[in-house]
């Protein structure tokens, strides 16, 4: 899905959803169109001509309350001179069956390359225009993918997204390209976002923080402000399309805007290998271990779990592969598996998704008695002849 | 691929805790001139400055946040002190125009004034190409870009834990026998002190020592916590790091509690108030009492202004960093009064400062947001 918080021109251009196979394993990408003309408007993906429109519910006031889904939007062919969009046929359906954040129309027919269509939002006679440019996919777009992946559950005590980017960008305040929308108020969530650069070394893999002052309880922000998140609500995370690569290209439609999670209860517990389940390689072959942790956890320090795996106290050299949510870990040998009796030494350092690791939690009530957090840092498993 | 342990190298660095750690002194750059600083000194250039801050003998130690490394410049620039005669308007424009861009394709990262010169120092980011400047000022306002394909430095790469890379460096400040780091990774949420050799030497990033930082929060809650700004600080025959924790108290903790892998617990002695992120600090002697100053940007501005601008400081007195009411009990800003309670002092002439440095006892270097444009002068210090 995309969206965006940009409001800079009124006549919205829309292209193509890409697929795109990014940074080599990491995972698919979805482009997107250009930004249309408010963050609540409408907004189009088209794959293989079958459109998927799609409205904020809660950008409708109250006005849009009792409403059925075809007094809300239409979507078709559009008469510039008269204003006039003639409706499609087509289905009406939620994002979500309890507790719906958009209204989503799939027109029975697909959508043709040489005809101008519009979205007109009904509540307030909003229209908006998607032109050719809306079939023309970016050929050459900025991909962007983010970590956690879209539509994850988050706890509500969350800290930072891991943002890649396909090319370098510019690197400074990048805190003021992002904003958070909170899916359940409408509103955009005030400061959300720590203010500071943290870049991988080529500027293409951005470190974004939630304001940890805002998250950690006790701290004055927390209590003054409350937490950014709040269990059981959906949020947007949202990219600024005038953001520019180090070549000076604006994201634009290359913003996958539409970023979307919802938190969860606030999670202060440590991850725990106990809770692990390993399924062990093959004998003779170079096929991964798998950890499976039960939950999601950070992928930068997921990605570094093991920092030592010996077979009867040798030492094998080994690669690890996080998964893209954080939930597995697969281990490499440099040379095929043999059979024995191999002990794995874990990073203390792991985190989940709210800074709880091995070593201990986020943190600590110093009220309470228990002083030794550390998990079990070692894990083990046999390959048999 | 997974790293081998070094015993070759913990061994080292726990010898060097235990022979390198003496007693220093509250930095006087103008006294420190026989001591060799740097070594192993190179010729080239750098690429992306941060926050910076001066040694004694010219020596401009500067944040490169690219390579997340220490960098310090023999700037040559020793004296004798001519300080800022007027005010310098729109440097912010004068800056972008000396690099050829416009000041929205401008970002200025940090400015520190040579105590040794009264020069003033200013780094910039080109946002257009991600190139760094230093730009200096003179006494008379004239704005010189410093050479940096044509310098003397030496870089100290700040060690690396567990693979992951310090990527933000929050301060660089040089004490008696050592230069102190605070950086934060980008990945995890560890907020680290390094404490570097001197001379430094070019290269040489083994004898460094990190740790991480922690909080108390109202005395019940222990979290990790990144420090956003501090200064070396002696009281009692110790050396103390003083840091604002950001979005938390300033605190304090022992020199000497920096050793491998340790966890440095600091301690809260005063609250300015929640929503407030910490930009420079600095201390001052005036009539025989030391003060801190300390400027902020305030999280809170457009709900609850405390002045006219988000960009305000304050003044504490020193002497809050020895009381022995602390963490939960520590002096909290009166957040209701410009004053109070005494010793803690709102500072008139910090409002829309977005960043300040220390001239001399009796003068600080402001670089002022006025009304979209940034003002360079002297102003006296409270």
């Amino acid at each position: 899905m995309c969206g965006t918080t940009n409001d800079r021109q009124p006549y919205a251009t829309m292209r193509m959803v890409c697929l795109a196979v990014f940074l080599g394993c990491c995972g698919i990408l979805t482009g997107c169109p250009d930004p249309p003309l408010t963050p609540d408007a409408p907004y189009v993906v088209v794959e293989q001509g079958v459109a998927r429109i799609s409205i904020e519910l809660v950008s409708l006031g109250k006005a849009g309350k009792n409403l059925s889904p075809s007094e809300i939007i239409i979507f078709g062919p559009y008469h510039k001179a008269t204003k006039t969009v003639t409706p499609m046929p087509g289905e009406y359906s939620y994002d979500n069956d309890e507790v719906p954040s958009f209204l989503i129309f799939t027109p029975h027919q697909r959508v043709s390359e040489d005809v101008l269509y519009a979205a007109q939002e009904l509540v307030h006679g909003q229209i908006t225009e998607y032109d050719d440019s809306f079939w023309n996919p970016d050929e050459d777009p900025t991909k962007i993918l983010i970590c956690p992946p879209d539509e994850s559950l988050l706890p509500a005590n969350h800290l930072k997204f891991y943002v890649h980017f396909s090319r370098p960008m510019r690197p400074t305040e990048s805190w003021e390209h992002f904003s958070l929308k909170d899916l359940r108020t409408g509103e955009l969530v005030p400061r959300p976002f720590r203010h500071i650069d943290l870049w991988d070394e080529q500027n293409r893999r951005l470190t974004l923080w939630f304001h940890p002052g805002r998250q950690k309880t006790g701290v004055n922000l927390n209590e003054d402000l409350g937490g950014i998140l709040t269990a059981g609500h959906r949020y947007l995370l949202l990219i600024d399309p005038q953001w520019k690569t180090q070549a000076g290209q604006p994201l634009d439609g290359s913003v996958k805007k539409r970023y979307a999670f919802t938190a969860s209860n606030a999670d202060h517990e440590q991850p725990d290998p106990n809770n692990w389940e390993l399924t062990p390689p093959t004998l003779d072959t170079v096929e991964p271990l798998i950890i499976s942790f039960g939950e999601m956890l950070d992928f930068a320090t997921a990605r570094k779990v093991i920092t030592a795996c010996s077979n009867n106290e040798e030492i094998i050299e080994i690669s690890q592969q996080a998964d893209w949510d954080g939930t597995r870990v697969k281990i490499f040998p440099s040379k095929p598996w043999v059979a024995g009796s191999y002990t794995l030494a874990l990073n203390p350092r792991l985190e989940d998704l709210a800074g709880n690791s091995l070593e201990r939690p986020f943190e600590v009530d110093l009220s309470s008695e228990t002083t030794d957090f550390a998990k079990k840092l070692t894990l083990t498993f046999e390959i048999n002849q | 691929m997974i790293r081998q342990p070094s015993i070759r190298y913990t061994a080292i660095l726990f010898l060097c805790a235990a022979l390198f750690f003496t007693p220093g002194s509250q930095t006087d750059l103008a006294a420190e001139t026989s001591k060799p600083i740097l070594a192993d000194v190179q010729t080239g250039t750098i690429k992306r400055i941060g926050r910076m801050s001066f040694a004694p003998n010219g020596v401009l130690l500067i944040a490169d946040i690219g390579s997340g490394a220490v960098v310090a410049i023999e700037t040559d620039d020793t004296g004798p002190v001519k300080k800022l005669k007027s005010r310098v308007n729109d440097v912010d424009k004068k800056i972008a125009t000396a690099l050829g861009v416009s000041t929205a394709d401008l970002s200025i990262a940090d400015m520190a004034v040579n105590p040794e010169s009264g020069m003033i120092y200013v780094s910039a980011i080109r946002k257009t190409d991600n190139t760094s400047a230093i730009i200096t000022f003179d006494a008379n306002g004239k704005l010189t870009i410093l050479d940096l394909t044509a310098i003397r430095f030496v870089r100290v790469p700040l060690p690396v834990g567990e693979g992951s890379q310090i990527r933000n460096i929050s301060g660089v400040e040089y004490t008696d026998g050592r230069v102190l780091a605070a950086g934060q990774s980008n990945e995890e949420f560890s907020s680290k002190i390094f404490s570097l050799p001197l001379p430094l030497t070019h290269g040489k990033s083994g004898d460094a020592f990190s740790t991480e930082t922690y909080h108390v929060a109202h005395g019940k809650w222990e979290t990790r916590a990144p420090i956003q700004s501090f200064i070396p600080y002696r009281e009692g025959g110790e050396d103390y790091v003083v840091g604002s924790f950001a979005c938390t108290p300033i605190a304090k903790f022992k020199v000497t509690d920096i050793a491998k892998d340790s966890k440095i617990k600091g301690t809260s002695v005063v609250e300015l108030g929640s929503g407030n992120r910490p930009i420079d600090m600095f201390t001052y002697e005036k009539d025989g009492k030391q003060w801190l100053i300390t400027n902020t940007d305030r999280f809170h501005h457009e709900k609850r202004p405390l002045g006219p601008s988000q960009y305000w400081g304050v003044r504490v007195d020193m002497s809050y960093l020895t009381a022995s009411k602390v963490n939960a009990d520590a002096a909290r800003r009166d957040v209701s009064k410009q004053t109070g309670p005494a010793g803690i002092e709102v500072v008139e002439a910090l409002f829309y400062v977005r960043h300040v440095a220390k001239l001399n006892n009796r003068e600080m270097v402001v670089l002022r947001d006025n009304k979209g444009a940034m003002d360079l002068e002297v102003k006296e210090l409270p």
